[in-house]
């Protein structure tokens, strides 16, 4: 990604100060020979709008809401004051501010009111319309930069050579902490990723989270940096000082630098759609910076944005290379993967398929589209008018999911995710509730589904897997704010007894994840390792197999802080901290045990495990064919780990003879003895005496006694094993229960033993009546 | 009345009247003469002045241009090595950010030498097990 840098003179005869884009795309620039001028989007100049009596300093457009964009600006000025100012350049407010000039002016992203700054130290923020709200600071030295923090609610300021951030509400706590070695020029705070951004006389810009954790510092660049922006999609900002113009990655590294001969960049600002920059010259010129050479792989494609206008595709395989114009609009996002390129412009999507680069499907959109998010069979895209959308690969609407105070343009990439069925959304207004929508409808998952995940603390990152077919198959992946990777379902197993579906946490120290689209296998970059799980889904089932599947290796050459890109096929890409893009290669073989799992060809994925003969792989097999309730492939794979006492378990789930005991056999090996007793309790007619022998397996014996008598059968049973338990471990009997029923009920062993045996002759022949001969497992059992 | 003034009217040959006497006449005529020459010499004199003037001027702006431009190449001399400085460093980080891209790029051809090393083993592996699996076949 690179910036095409343009420099244009000659139309403002003094230093341009500020510069301010309209939301469709024109710029508006003030200079010191207090002149206003208007440039179109490809940077030429547009016409003089108007004259102004006094010097701007800052301005800044009023932000659009929804399709409604507005036609108004507030500009600072050097004489104190503070104007609104429409579209046509009629003056429409002015209002003294500030004693000395007014340095930098902001409106909140909703639009609510305006904060400015100046000489006098003075932060004050204005209503709409140009009343004085509150006075927010007094400092007594001059202040330099402020910005709105996304919700609107919190301002931030560069306070000589500390950042504060400071409530606008009163009684909210002041968080303030030194930033930079010298005055802090700039500041920024950015809406989708919550970072901030400064940067100061020192030289260097820092880039900062919302608590004041440094996340970036750059080296010295010879100048003073004079003006930081984030590009609005939150994934790069640009920096200005004396002949320099950069363009960053969020993590700090840069994509370009560029010298354009403008004089110090005092003022940056990059379009809506955030493919466009322009930046006031010290020397008059306004600078222009196109966004070109985004690049996208995927499999054997490469997509380059060549210009606005153009995207050229090259098929590394057969070294083809198609162009693909775009004479309708720049492009504004574009996403490669799953076979198609999907490329939004203003107001159209066209969807390519790898195989035909000819005739795109074309949709049009009401808004400009700033992220697409690509699945199997679908995609989505997002806008501010119309907000999620998904559509298939033909072009057809799928859904329009939505919910209660979902905003579109606090969304990015990573609180979103698709798959087939069902796409999560992490909203912003409650960062601890990750919201699951059906696909098809919509709407969030109701009746016994989980409409909403609800973690304890802020989740940052939210992933779907993308291989399995069918709800209940579907997990979700996310990272909280602990760095803490975990797991559940997106539909819960027991549905109606509790919505709320398990979560189980994977690992910790976690920088980043991703899943893979040939499997449900999930890798994630954690302290320093590249960690693979080939089932993550083990979770739920054995802790210890989840291990045993997964690989880990040393990742130290990822460095601090990596992203892992995508993960497709066997290969992880991964972003480094300063932008290497590495790839790392993991086993082929279980997206090829998936693939034979997937078609029931169980014996296929045997031999695969036998060839290759990997612990990780039998671990896998081993838990899929325990998903999949095939248990001769269990004993098989577990006898290949040599894990002798799950083995074990196993061999006796395959003694049990009806199916349900064994289904809540496996429960109970999946941790879940509530759900074991519910299945032999729902069983018709319902297997009492084996529920009652789990619990006492269990020690339960309270619960045992209570489903004895509740159903008046084994009590005796009950008692007796009770009795050999105390006995066995030197104790009295002191449950009241208990001593009621023995003064009540004889134990007589012979009884009891007679009473198991029929019990299991009783489910022996129902599992021989109920299934028949022709069952499968029954044959393979003989 | 004549000889009272002491004025002596008389005529020349010419017979036109003189007041002065023919002797004195003619000497003024000589001076009269002689004034002009002398002023036109003088004349003469300011223009070659004014024209040494004029050179001289042109000299002394030419002089001072090139004092000048010798101040200016002395300033540029001084502030050559600051400029060399600042060059060096404008040039240093160039090479620091194309040192970091070079080392960005090699390591992500590092990666991707160790994946083709890895792939190799792997079908090295695999066309091995498949030998050994036609070895064993027959003995089983």
């Amino acid at each position: 990604m690179k910036l095409e840098v343009k420099c244009r003179t000659g139309v403002h005869k003094e230093m341009v100060t500020a510069v301010a884009w309209t939301p469709d795309n024109e710029l508006y620039s003030m200079s010191d020979d207090n002149t206003v001028h208007r440039w179109d989007g490809s940077g030429d100049p547009a016409g003089k709008v108007t004259g102004l009596d006094a010097f701007v300093t800052s301005v800044d457009w009023f932000p659009s809401s929804g399709a409604r964009s507005s036609d108004l600006f507030a500009a600072a000025c050097s004489d104190g004051t503070v104007r609104l100012i429409t579209r046509a350049g009629r003056e429409e407010k002015k209002v003294s501010a500030h004693m000395g000039a007014v340095v930098c002016i902001r409106w909140s992203p909703d639009g609510s009111a305006l904060c400015s700054c100046g000489e006098d130290g003075d932060v004050k923020i204005w209503s709409r319309s140009g009343n004085l709200r509150s006075t927010l600071m007094q400092t007594g030295h001059s202040l330099y930069a402020l910005a709105w923090s996304p919700d609107s609610e919190s301002v931030v300021v560069g306070a000589g050579r500390d950042l504060a951030i400071k409530g606008v509400q009163a009684g909210r706590k002041q968080l303030r902490w030194p930033a930079h070695e010298g005055l802090v020029i700039a500041v920024d705070w950015n809406m989708v990723n919550d970072l901030l951004l400064s940067g100061g006389e020192d030289c260097s810009y820092r880039v900062w989270d919302s608590f004041g954790r440094q996340m970036f510092q750059s080296g010295g660049l010879g100048y003073t940096i004079t003006s930081v922006k984030w590009c609005p999609n939150g994934e790069t900002f640009a920096v200005g000082a004396f002949n320099t113009l950069r363009l960053c990655d969020k993590t700090g590294w840069s994509h370009s630098r560029d010298r354009p001969q403008s004089g110090s960049l005092t003022s940056l600002t990059w379009t809506p759609d955030g493919t466009q920059l322009a930046a006031a010259g010290g020397n008059g010129s306004v600078v222009f910076g196109q966004v070109i050479e985004r690049s996208l792989e995927w499999d054997i494609f490469e997509a380059v944005l060549v210009s606005p206008f153009k995207i050229k595709v090259s098929d590394v395989g057969s070294e083809v290379v198609e162009e693909l114009d775009f004479s309708g609009g720049r492009v504004v996002e574009m996403s490669l993967g799953f076979g198609h390129l999907v490329a939004a412009t203003h107001n159209q999507v066209l969807i390519y398929s790898v195989t035909n680069w000819n005739t795109p499907y074309i949709l049009d959109m009401r808004g400009a589209t700033s992220l697409i998010v690509q699945a199997e069979t679908q995609f989505l895209t997002l806008d501010t008018v119309q907000g999620v959308q998904i559509w298939t690969y033909e072009g057809r609407h799928v859904s329009n999911p939505r919910f209660q105070n979902l905003r579109a343009d606090y969304l990015s990439g990573r609180a979103i995710s698709l798959s087939e069925d069902a796409v999560a959304i992490l909203d912003r207004s409650s960062p601890k509730c990750v919201r699951v929508c059906d696909v098809a409808t919509g709407r969030p998952l109701a009746d016994g589904r989980a409409a909403e995940v609800v973690h304890e603390c802020e989740v940052e990152e939210v992933f779907l897997s993308q291989f399995s077919k069918g709800l209940s198959e579907r997990r979700l992946a996310f990272i909280d704010r602990n760095k803490e990777l975990w797991l559940c379902p997106v539909v819960s197993r027991s549905a109606g007894r509790s919505s709320v579906p398990a979560k189980h946490k994977l690992h910790t120290q976690v920088e980043s994840a991703a899943w893979n689209d040939k499997g449900d296998i999930l890798t994630a970059i954690a302290d320093g390792r590249l960690i693979t799980w080939y089932y993550p889904n083990a979770v739920a089932i054995d802790r210890d197999l989840l291990v045993l599947a997964s690989t880990s290796r040393d990742a130290a050459e990822f460095g601090k802080s990596p992203r892992v890109v995508s993960f497709y096929g066997a290969k992880v890409m991964v972003r480094r901290a300063d932008g290497a893009l590495l790839s790392a290669a993991v086993a082929p073989y279980p997206a090829m045990l998936y693939a034979s799992v997937q078609g029931q060809r169980w014996e296929e994925a045997v031999r695969l495990c036998r060839l290759v003969q990997s612990r990780e792989l039998w671990a896998c097999m081993g838990c899929m064919a325990l998903n999949g309730k095939n248990l001769q492939l269990a004993e098989e794979a577990l006898a290949a780990i040599q894990e002798v006492d799950k083995l074990e378990f196993v061999q006796h789930v395959l003694k049990v003879s009806s199916e349900e005991g064994r289904n809540a056999e496996l429960a109970l090996y999946r941790r879940c003895p509530e759900e074991a007793e519910s299945i032999l309790l729902q069983a018709s007619p319902p297997l009492i005496y084996r529920a009652i022998k789990l619990n006492i397996r269990l020690f339960r014996w309270s619960r045992a006694l209570e489903l004895a008598v509740q159903h008046k059968t084994h009590v005796d049973t009950v008692l007796g094993y009770r009795q050999a338990f105390l006995k066995s471990s030197g104790k009295e009997e002191t449950d009241k229960r208990f001593l009621q029923f023995n003064s009540e009920v004889a134990v007589d062993w012979e009884v009891i033993s007679a009473k198991k045996e029929k019990e299991r002759e009783d489910e022996h022949a129902r599992a021989g009546s109920r299934r028949g001969p022709s069952s499968g497992m029954d044959r393979e059992m003989k | 009345m004549n000889e009272d003034n002491g004025v002596q009217i008389s005529f020349d040959e010419e017979c036109r009247i003189r007041v002065l006497d023919p002797e004195q006449f003619k000497h003024s005529e000589m001076l009269e003469e002689e004034c002009r020459g002398f002023v036109d010499k003088i004349r003469e004199f300011n223009a070659s002045v004014h024209t040494i003037v004029e050179v001289l001027h042109e000299n002394a702006a030419r002089i001072d241009k090139e004092k000048l431009r010798a101040i200016g190449q002395r300033n540029k001399v001084e502030g050559e090595l600051e400029y060399r400085l600042r060059q060096k460093a404008s040039l240093q980080t160039m090479l620091k950010e194309k040192m970091l891209e070079l080392d960005r790029q090699n390591l992500q051809y590092q990666s991707l030498l160790r994946i083709e090393s890895e792939q190799l083993a792997l079908i090295e592996r695999l066309s091995n097990s498949e030998t050994l699996t036609e070895q064993e076949a027959p003995r089983k």
